[in-house]
């Protein structure tokens, strides 16, 4: 596969990740704030911004929906989830020969459909509506992928674009309910935002599942690091990643692979040998950055081994 | 040529509710009507699918279309500051049909042409004899902007230098076909002439079936065959399309080839040359490719050795490709005989090389160069089109009916001054075709742009890019200024 | 006579580069009084070099460094041998002109008789041709030849840095000044124009220690080519007022410098380039200087190598044919 073209789906997907991670925040929190205090709503509201690093972007007096706006549909912050879209929609089309028609038509489609978002009112008619059919999208564009895609390498540069971010993101928003980001924000978590944190998930009934609804923090940092199975833990991402990493660049030499099996093993044995007692009793914050910047050195090494490498190293 | 024709009456049940209300024959020769109300005898079976419509599907049925080729990406983007805004390049649903044996005709008559033109390429790149000759003056090859010295002495495959070629026909009023321009560059529109052919085959069934159309969707296999045929590499040949980018308004084509052929798509940064061999950079590491079946201008293809400022091309290529370790299609230096002064030579060409009159006429091409001719465009300046021969897009142009009379006499001294530099061509009314217009159908303009595939061997498929112009009473097909296209039926009997 | 010729072109950037490309033209031509005796290129890092004959009969070198790299050095050393140049008749008589037309000359010189990229006639040079009444001559063109060599070397200073290696022959017809490149153009455009074919050439000026030369001794040096029926080509350089003879070493020719740069490269990466180069050119009697004599100096007859632009993708793409 030319090195331009697993960058572009890489890229695509991690776009794609952080665009959905986006509408999940949003939606959970549009869908919950009625029912909470306006104190609450405000620290939850600010959660929601801290957990996607944007800060920046807000104003002191924001409300709800302009808050919604900036994450959302500000086509110049680029890290909203309408530019995240229209990078993974950038990605996409300079690899749309590589990616199925369905592929390209419900990413382009989606797209279509919010772009005008950015300039008009319309979607304030019904925005918990609005979140929720873009997070079907986003679902089915990702069920297209999965189901008319040859799961080749390709398939497994957009799995690793995928984990890397998602294991970053849900790194972040553990930071921000656990971690030093915590901190920042005024009022303590109450039982309404373990909840929110859940739903931010997709988690609440695969946790419900394995833990009751007995809602314990400590049970929701263990179930949201490290349980196996659900596909919004850190540890499937972890497991993901390093399962992509063995599939991708199938004719490159043992030695141009060995450094990024590596970080994977080594990532990989960060998530199975750590124990949720020593996370809570204060190495939170160190773990959730340890993990985030080991996604970032597999990052590089993936670059330096498979994309921008030297050709004359390859010779 | 169409004396065969049997007429056949469409009297719609009800007056008043003929999609035709306001189809208006002109002077031109109309594809589908020989006379008002009498339509020809191979347009018979879509005059009766339209009359059997009921009111707005026809309408109904364009817009699916238009629909499926935005979803599909088939598009062009249009470019203003930061915005990107995509468009279609319209499609009519409404097929344009050449019947057999006028595409026979048109076959044979493209494949003499393409012959006489690498002939042509070949000569001038190697001995040079119809320039010792004096068929055509040097100055007009070696003056040419496309001829490039570099080429001179170096062998291409099978002595085909136009691997892919895209010729414009027009039909004059007299209904015959004639070419009015060869695109041996990098001609584009193939794509389209593919998906229209799956749009209206989806929006008319039955009549697809029943008239015996002709299949084009084989055209992908035979550019890959050909392709594969340019190189003596036989066990896995490695073959790239190499795009300008996404950028680039036929993107779409270039995916869509690769994609249809099974090779990779790849733009300039993709490959690297090291020790004369191209390689593109993979994931696995480096890979050597064989033949590079181009859409990048000449200009543009090697920064080392024609532009330097070039950021789309390869460094170093031309000298692979000099070293015979990888295959450019088409070769570079092909762009000579776009010049429209080279083009009026190409029936002389035809039976310099040949020995064979032409089976296609050229539009009638006055050379100004020649004093014969000078003096008949002089005398007729107004009912001719004056065009400058290494300009293109319509600069340095006069359109003669349309021109005041001081105009004219202000181009007359620049022709008198300066004959070389200019040709003269009878303004001609392009044939009209049914085509959608405001819910009924009314006559347009087209011209048709098959394709030439030439390597080892010269293979045609039966089919081909008409250009409609979809304003009326215009003459201009151009997808830039307000052209689309429809599919081209050629039928088999 | 013999002459040993070191040519060292260095390239250094400002960061690291990958991937250099490059094309040589120095390698001196074997024909007429000329012959080469020797030549070796040698490259730091080192390349497998690839050679080829241009359409101009010059041998062209190049190679490609994959690997990253701040400095780019060639060097390239030539053993040449001269036979002395045949005596040329002070003039020619009259029926010379007539001469050219017993050949077609737009068949065997085209390229050479139209105007080219940088040898053409401008308004500017126009004026100047009216300025010094410069008109094609009633006298045999050798002669004619002579006193525009002649002309165009008083009618200029030379200066080095008043022009680049890509100006047009403008800025020195507005500055009145500039280096052997643009005097050669200068000549080439007028000569052309009075229907002599003429070329330029690219190559090594041995200055002997008792002439007074204009052109600097640590560059290369270009002089131009008119053809004459009953002599062939003859060499005019007007930057020293002179014939070419057995000091002017021949390396490469064309229609202009646009066609004999000595070298002409590409890189990837962000980087400026700073580039030095140093001739040396001896009887090869004499010792050889040190290699030390190597210092900075203004790109006199080599452009930089041009990096790829990704900023000018967006704009490219969209500019191809149809």
């Amino acid at each position: 596969m030319l090195s331009r073209v697993a960058d572009s789906l890489y890229w695509m997907n991690r776009y794609l990740e952080r665009a959905e991670h986006i509408a999940r925040l949003i939606a959970v929190k549009l869908e919950t704030t009625v029912e909470q205090s306006r104190e609450d709503a405000e620290a939850a509201w600010a959660r929601v911004v801290a957990a996607l690093s944007a800060e920046h972007h807000m104003t002191e007096s924001a409300d709800a929906m302009s808050v919604t706006h900036r994450l959302a549909f500000d086509w110049h912050n680029d890290s909203s989830m309408l530019a995240s879209l229209g990078f993974a929609r950038d990605n996409a089309r300079q690899v749309r020969d590589q990616l199925t028609i369905e592929v390209w038509e419900n990413l382009n489609r989606l797209f279509l459909k919010l772009r005008p978002l950015a300039d008009d009112k319309s979607w304030l008619r019904n925005p918990p509506r609005l979140f929720r059919e873009t997070l079907q999208a986003l679902h089915a564009l990702e069920g297209v992928t999965n189901s008319t895609l040859s799961h080749g390498e390709g398939w497994y540069f957009l799995e690793l674009g995928r984990h890397i971010e998602r294991a970053q993101l849900v790194c972040r928003l553990l930071d921000v309910h656990f971690g030093t980001a915590r901190s920042a924000i005024a009022a303590e978590p109450t039982y309404f935002d373990w909840l929110v944190l859940l739903k931010s998930c997709s988690a609440f009934e695969p946790y419900c599942t394995v833990y009751t609804a007995t809602i314990r923090p400590e049970k929701i940092a263990e179930f949201l690091l490290f349980d196996r199975e659900f596909p919004h833990s850190v540890r499937y991402s972890v497991d993901r990643i390093g399962d992509a990493l063995a599939r991708v660049a199938p004719g490159a030499p043992p030695t141009r692979r060995a450094a990024v099996e590596r970080l994977a093993g080594r990532l990989k044995a960060t998530a199975d040998f750590t124990q949720i007692d020593e996370l809570m009793s204060g190495s939170i914050a160190r773990f959730l950055a340890g993990i985030a910047a080991q996604c970032e050195q597999i990052h590089e090494a993936v670059y330096a081994a498979y994309i921008t490498y030297g050709a004359e190293t390859v010779l | 040529m169409s004396s065969a024709v049997k007429l056949t009456r469409v009297d719609p049940a009800e007056p008043g509710h003929t999609p035709y209300t306001n189809y208006r024959l002109g002077a031109a020769y109309d594809e589908m009507f020989a006379s008002a109300g009498a339509v020809r005898m191979h347009y018979a079976g879509l005059a009766q699918s339209l009359a059997d419509l009921p009111g707005d599907e026809l309408v109904r049925r364009q817009q699916a279309c238009e629909t499926s080729f935005l979803h599909q990406g088939i598009t062009f983007t249009v470019y203003s500051d930061k915005q990107a805004t995509e468009r279609i390049i319209p499609t009519d649903l409404l097929p344009r049909i050449v019947t057999a044996g006028e595409w026979d005709r048109i076959e044979a008559g493209l494949k003499q042409r393409i012959r006489a033109l690498n002939h042509f390429l070949h000569d001038i790149y190697t001995d040079g004899r119809v320039l010792k000759d004096g068929l055509i003056p040097r100055s007009m090859i070696y003056g040419s902007k496309h001829y490039r010295r570099e080429m001179r002495g170096l062998p291409v495959p099978h002595d085909a230098y136009v691997n892919v070629c895209g010729t414009d026909l027009v039909r004059r009023e007299d209904g015959a076909f004639v070419v009015l321009e060869d695109n041996l560059r990098v001609p584009s529109g193939v794509s389209y002439m593919l998906a229209n052919r799956d749009v209206v085959r989806r929006a008319f069934p039955d009549l697809f079936r029943a008239q015996a159309v002709r299949p084009i969707d084989h055209y992908p296999r035979e550019l890959l065959a050909t392709l594969k045929a340019l190189t003596p590499v036989r066990d896995d040949v490695s073959i790239a399309v190499l795009t300008p980018g996404v950028f680039n308004s036929a993107y779409f084509e270039h995916a869509f080839l690769a994609r249809q052929m099974g090779v990779e798509l790849v733009e300039g940064r993709d490959l690297l040359v090291n020790d004369n061999v191209v390689y593109a950079r993979t994931t696995s590491g480096l890979k050597r490719i064989d033949v590079i079946y181009r859409r990048i201008d000449d200009d543009f293809i090697d920064p080392l050795i024609f532009r330097d400022d070039s950021a789309l091309g390869v460094s170093g290529l031309f000298n692979a490709y000099r070293a015979g370790n990888v295959v450019i299609a088409n070769a570079l230096g092909t762009g000579v005989d776009d010049d429209k002064a080279v083009y009026a030579y190409v029936p002389r060409l035809i039976r310099y090389y040949l020995s064979e009159e032409p089976i296609l006429e050229n539009v009638e091409t006055f050379l100004c160069r020649e004093p014969k001719s000078l003096g008949h465009v002089l005398a007729n300046l107004d009912k001719v089109v004056v065009k400058a021969v290494g300009e293109s897009g319509g600069y340095g142009m006069l359109v003669g009916p349309h021109a005041s009379k001081a105009e004219r006499e202000a181009f007359a001294e620049k022709l008198k001054a300066d004959p070389e530099n200019y040709i003269a061509q009878p303004t001609i009314q392009l044939s009209t075709a049914p085509t959608v217009a405001d819910g009924g159908i009314e006559p347009r303009h087209v011209d048709l742009r098959p394709f030439i595939l030439n390597g080892e061997q010269t293979v045609i498929v039966p089919g081909a890019l008409t250009r409609v112009a979809l304003k009326r009473g215009s003459l201009v097909v151009n997808s830039s200024q307000g052209g689309g296209s429809k599919d081209t039926w050629v039928l088999s009997n | 006579m013999f002459y040993s010729i070191r040519h060292v072109t260095r390239f250094r950037y400002s960061a690291e580069v990958r991937e250099s490309v490059m094309e040589l033209r120095m390698q001196p031509r074997s024909e007429g009084p000329q012959v080469l005796r020797a030549f070796q290129i040698n490259t730091i890092p080192r390349a497998q070099l690839y050679a080829y004959t241009d359409h101009f009969g010059n041998a062209v070198y190049h190679f490609n460094v994959l690997k990253s790299h701040a400095e780019l050095r060639i060097e390239a050393v030539a053993a040449v041998e001269f036979a002395r140049h045949p005596p040329l008749p002070d003039t020619l008589d009259m029926l010379e002109w007539d001469r050219y037309n017993a050949f077609n000359l737009s068949d065997e010189h085209f390229d050479l008789i139209e105007p080219s990229k940088f040898s053409a006639v401008s308004p500017a040079l126009a004026a100047f041709m009216e300025e010094r009444r410069i008109v094609k001559p009633a006298a045999d063109p050798l002669g004619a030849l002579k006193a525009l060599n002649t002309t165009i070397h008083d009618a200029f200073d030379y200066e080095v840095g008043i022009t680049e290696v890509h100006s047009p022959i403008e800025h020195a017809l507005q500055q009145r000044r500039g280096v052997c490149q643009d005097f050669s153009h200068i000549m080439i455009a007028v000569a052309r124009s009075w229907g002599i074919p003429a070329r330029y050439v690219s190559g090594y000026l041995y200055h002997r220690p008792q002439t007074k030369d204009r052109s600097g001794s640590d560059a290369t040096h270009a002089w131009m080519e008119a053809w004459l029926p009953s002599l062939g080509w003859v060499g005019f350089d007007p930057t020293n007022n002179v014939l070419a003879d057995e000091r002017h070493i021949r390396a490469a020719v064309g229609r202009d410098y646009a066609d004999v740069p000595p070298t002409r490269g590409t890189f990837k990466g962000v980087a400026e380039s700073e580039l030095a180069i140093a001739v040396s050119v001896e009887p090869t009697q004499a010792p050889v200087r040190h290699e030390d004599f190597l210092r900075v100096a203004r790109p006199m007859s080599s452009p930089p190598p041009t990096a790829s632009m990704p900023e000018r993708l967006y704009h490219q793409q969209q500019q191809q044919q149809q």
